[in-house]
């Protein structure tokens, strides 16, 4: 490694180069935005220097009131349209315009993750495969890296068309919002297909170059390319993310939706960064997810024993990246939710207390299932490796203890019920499960299941190991004892919670959350040493895990399609009859809340075509295959190394 | 109760086990496999860790952990 | 050791039998009482307990050779969780929540029952069995399956077209969102920013704190904190507002919430659904001062739409009351019933 010092310098510089040139657009139009925003017909001096002056020059134009930085601003947009329920407003086909958004919207966003997330992957897998000292491993996973791509390609010029075909619904549907929200954001709509070109460039470049770049220095420069990439995918993504964050909880415009000329202001909203880092986490989790189905896909139909071990490691490795960023989502998620109750408690009442908590329901259902097919998966994985049998004996237990966390975690706050049953319970409230309903319990049941989660995956990493440093009884009492604490802690803050304030209630998410945080990183690292130089009991059989196993990953990719139909959609609906909060009113006839009922059928629908398409994808994918014969035997693993341990 | 709510307490815990962790495995390793030895041992350190974090992460929020116990 | 695993088995068997006789109908269904105030924590604990004496039972029984077959291991375990449920928990849980708690029982008993290869071998051998009908036992259950599964499908079917008398569920919103303001005798309260003028210390200001120390204790019964009587004569500022408020509430709000404040009041039951319950910690525990403020203002009259069907005949109380006592009246109902108002911040 040491040798390459001169190297890396080229390599670094050539990336720097790199970035300079795809960011050139950008820097360009960068005095557009700082001079209010490109809009030059207004011409009044920016806003800070128009606050100092009070000259009557000043006077002239006039000034309002940012609705949520307070800020006064001159206002350079005309206000929000008021619409009303006609064609001129909304034209219309001959059906409800706003579920054909809906599906427009859902599956571009669907393949806008995967292809956010996969590259990511791309270069988590091709670093690892370079730094990896072992040849042989070092093959598979720039293999791997290199299938992952390919299959993200095709995805990515279907996310591309996905996009046109939104913008047109948008433009055909929405006229009037649509106009409003571009021309709150025109600033940034150019950057944003700038960045589009820009990421198009440096995927194809990535792509076309893999065998072209893969010795020394120029791999290095390859590697350091998705890392360009994946800033682009992530900066596309946050300015998306701005105009949904916009809408749910609008700034830069005063109370009549005027653009007050600071375009951060519109971009900085009260929601934009917690939505920035669920989604990111989310999408990354959701992506995992599909590519381990394929796997699975790919193992269940596999007919040798060679390809089984290929897309048993592949489903593994998968699973791992999409579980590993699973683990923070729950946090990520009670940061937005905890911002939307701080921006607005009757949104956040909407969302948990109120008309869509049902929906959060089943979201708690989806959330529950993924973790159960995360440890099922692991447990099952135990069964290909020799020595694993004395942790199965223990399945039992943490089954007990997952189900007990779930069925609390998805007890419902409002519960369905016959008006014999409400006067048979005396009440709207349960005695004994109201006290489940409410978010101290139900934190106090998440933590537990993550926490087990950690438990198994330890396990897992001890499969067929047996740990040989000379303190290893007093380790594994340690971890034991710092387990049992850990649970003994998660529950008595969860019980703790009843007994005071609301005030200081909330903030026992904190230290409950910080314990489950504490076992992820404090005992997976206490057993990655311990494990240092350990007897091994027996080789990781690749491919002999059971069927049973892949199904759990089905089930984990689908609950995830799912679960992201259904958040996207409460998210959205929050806003009920507005298109953006406060500001600008819906007046469609479609500005209701649609019943869960049919909601929870378009989310299905909308997963089930997102299958149907991506299915397709992997099918070009494998025709690829074909072709390369020889390049599919290279992934065949011969002895196998662990990759447990290095994830 | 003073004391037991006091984070200092909690830190001087800590602070014990980890020295007594430290001063056993330098004696002999077969003490620190000890059964009982290793639990007491864990036990203090895991004790006092879970309280030092629900304190002072209570504590950064401006809350008080001890809010039940100090009535 | 063997003495204490016997011990535990039979003390776990002598539960198991009292529970089975209290699902019989043979022994009133609160022989063993759940204790108010920890039943959640007693649920798990009682489940958990379970849980070890039939892994003690089981161990036991295979020790000395009479082992239960997994599938039956499994079976029964789902059906006690189910039995548990139905007959355990009082007041009874609706149906649908326990027909959540089945399914994941059910999941569960599947994760264990397949979560090791060996096992899951065992779990499938009897339905196999089944299948391939190669003893002439499993050949006439199998012939027993094939008429009686149709017949019970067609059962299920059938009960489905009947006309169905009851009235249907309702997905009621108990607490809707409230509005950002709302306008009581001519005056907009800003739900968000708004307080209550009555929660004040000495010096006359806003101070939860302060107020905080003066509820009632709510652990043990409802116990007045020393020092704190608010029917004491020279009792001044907050209790003497809490006073003022409670003699609000026992001329208005007692014949339905009851002078307990848990809903069960004199014409409560007059009501479908009943008038809520303030002790429960899923009610005012759960909102902030102003919530309750709008609602007691606006009655069931002025439920959002979201509120649909609009299930309450609390009559807008601004109708009656000034804004003072309405606050007042807020100001006792969280005395009384020991809980903070919540907050945000």
């Amino acid at each position: 490694m040491g040798g390459l010092t001169p190297n890396k310098m080229l390599s670094i510089l050539a990336l720097g180069a790199m970035v300079g040139l795809l960011l050139l657009p950008i820097v360009v139009s960068m005095p557009a935005l700082a001079g209010g925003g490109g809009t030059p017909a207004a011409g009044g001096p920016p806003p800070d220097v128009a606050k100092k002056a009070d000259t009557p020059e000043a006077a002239k134009v006039e000034k309002a009131r940012d609705v949520y930085y307070k800020t006064e601003g001159i206002v350079t947009g005309a206000p929000a349209p008021k619409t009303a329920d006609n064609p001129q407003f909304y034209p219309r086909y001959n059906f409800e315009s706003r579920v054909l958004l809906w599906i427009a919207n859902q599956q571009h966003l669907y393949y806008g993750s995967f292809v956010l997330a996969v590259p990511i992957f791309c270069m988590i897998i091709e670093f690892m495969g370079i730094v990896s000292k072992d040849k042989a491993m070092a093959k598979k996973y720039d293999q791997l890296a290199y299938d992952f791509i390919k299959i993200s390609l095709t995805a990515y010029s279907l996310t591309a068309i996905l996009g046109g075909i939104l913008i047109f619904t948008f433009l055909t549907l929405y006229p009037a919002f649509f106009g409003y929200l571009s021309s709150i954001f025109r600033p940034v709509m150019h950057i944003y297909a700038l960045l589009f070109v820009a990421e198009s460039g440096t995927i194809y470049i990535y792509y076309y170059g893999w065998d072209r770049m893969k010795e020394g220095l120029l791999k290095w420069i390859h590697v350091s390319m998705s890392v360009v990439l994946n800033v682009i995918g992530t900066t596309l993504m946050f300015l998306a993310n701005s105009w949904i964050g916009f809408m749910m909880s609008p700034a830069g415009v005063d109370e009549q939706g005027r653009f007050l000329g600071n375009i951060w202001h519109s971009i900085h909203t009260a929601l934009w960064n917690p939505l920035n880092v669920h989604r990111l986490l989310g999408n990354m989790a959701f992506g995992g997810g599909v590519v381990a189905a394929y796997a699975a896909y790919r193992f269940l139909a596999s007919k040798t024993d060679e390809e089984r071990a290929h897309y048993d490691w592949m489903g593994y490795i998968a699973m791992a990246i999409g579980v590993a960023f699973l683990i923070p989502l729950p946090f990520a998620g009670y940061w937005l939710m905890r911002e939307v109750y701080a921006y607005r408690q009757q949104m956040g009442i909407t969302l948990m207390g109120g008309l869509l908590a049902w929906l959060f329901i089943i979201q708690a259902t989806m959330i529950g299932i993924l973790f159960l097919s995360s440890n099922y998966y692991l447990w099952q994985a135990m069964g290909r490796m020799r020595g694993a049998e004395k942790y199965q004996r223990y399945i039992k237990y943490m089954v007990f203890v997952l189900v007990c966390g779930f069925l609390i975690f998805i007890t419902p706050h409002t519960i369905v019920m016959t008006p014999a049953e409400l006067k048979a319970m005396g009440g709207q409230q349960h005695p004994v499960l109201g006290n489940y309903g409410v978010m101290s319990a139900k934190n106090g049941g998440i933590n537990v299941i993550i926490t087990t989660t950690v438990l198994s995956f330890i396990w897992y990493q001890r499969g067929n190991k047996v740990p040989m440093v000379s303190w290893a009884k007093f380790g594994n009492i340690f971890m034991g004892c710092f387990f049992a604490l850990a649970y003994v802690n998660i529950i008595w803050l969860a019980i703790y919670g009843y007994y005071i304030p609301a005030n200081v209630r909330v903030g026992l998410s904190v230290p409950q959350v910080a314990t489950t945080l504490s076992c992820l990183f404090f005992m997976t690292a206490l057993n990655l040493v311990m494990l240092k130089g350990a007897k091994q009991s027996g080789a990781i059989e690749w491919g002999k895990i059971s069927v049973r196993s892949q199904y759990a990953l089905i089930m984990l990719a689908t609950a995830f399609t799912w679960m992201m139909g259904l958040m996207g959609y409460i998210r959205s609906s929050v806003r009920l009859f507005w298109h953006v909060n406060e500001i600008m009113r819906d007046n469609s006839p479609w500005a209701y809340t649609h019943t869960t009922g049919f909601a929870a059928n378009m989310i299905s629908f909308n997963v089930l075509f997102f299958w149907l398409t991506i299915l397709f994808v992997f099918f070009l994918a494998t025709l690829g295959v074909k072709k390369a014969p020889a390049e599919a035997k290279v992934s065949v693993p011969g002895r196998v190394p662990e990759p447990a341990t290095g994830h | 109760m003073e004391i037991v709510t006091s984070p200092n307490f909690w830190t001087a815990m800590l602070v014990l086990g980890v020295v007594l962790l430290v001063g056993v495995s330098f004696k002999t390793k077969a003490l620190l496999n000890n059964v009982y030895v290793a639990v007491t041992i864990s036990l203090l350190i895991a004790v006092a860790y879970f309280h030092l974090v629900d304190h002072y992460l209570m504590d950064m929020q401006g809350l008080d952990y001890w809010y039940l116990f100090r009535k | 050791m063997r003495v204490i695993l016997l011990a535990g088995a039979v003390i776990g068997g002598i539960a198991l039998v009292v529970f089975l006789v209290m699902v019989a109908g043979l022994l009133p269904p609160q022989t063993i009482r759940l204790v108010e105030g920890y039943m959640p924590m007693q649920l798990l604990a009682e489940l958990a307990f379970f849980v070890a004496v039939f892994t003690l039972i089981s161990y036991l029984l295979k020790k000395n050779g009479l082992g239960i077959p997994r599938f039956w291991q499994g079976i029964s375990f789902w059906l006690f969780i189910i039995l548990y449920l139905k007959y355990r928990i009082y007041p009874p849980i609706p149906f649908s929540v326990r027909a959540i708690y089945g399914t994941i029982a059910m999941v569960g008993v599947f994760m264990w029952m397949s979560g090791a290869e060996d096992d899951w071998k065992e779990f499938k051998k009897p339905i196999l069995n089944v299948l391939d009908a190669v003893t002439p036992f499993h050949k006439a259950l199998r012939t027993f399956y094939l008429i009686a599964i149709p017949i019970i499908l067609w059962g299920f079917s059938y009960n489905s077209f009947l006309p169905n008398l009851d009235e249907p569920i309702e997905l009621r919103t108990v607490h809707p969102a409230p509005p950002a303001s709302t306008k009581v005798h001519g005056k907009t309260f800003v739900l968000q920013t708004a307080s209550n003028p009555y929660r004040v210390n000495a010096e006359g200001k806003y101070d939860q704190e302060y107020s905080n120390k003066l509820i009632t204790e709510q652990s043990m019964g409802r116990l007045l904190k020393p020092d704190a009587n608010p029917w004491d004569p020279k009792a001044e500022g907050y209790l003497k507002f809490v006073r003022e408020g409670g003699e609000i509430f026992f001329q208005n709000c007692h014949f339905c919430h009851g002078d307990n404040l848990n809903g069960r009041g004199l014409h409560a039951f007059a009501f479908n659904p009943i008038p809520a319950n303030f002790t429960d910690p899923g009610t005012l525990a759960q909102l902030q001062e102003t919530f309750v403020f709008w609602r007691v203002s606006k009655g069931g009259i002025g439920l959002p739409r979201e509120s649909f069907p609009w299930a309450s005949v609390m009559p807008p109380w601004e109708q009656h009351l000034t804004t003072d006592e309405i606050w007042k009246v807020v100001l006792f109902e969280y005395w009384h019933t020991g809980y903070y108002p919540r907050t945000w911040d």
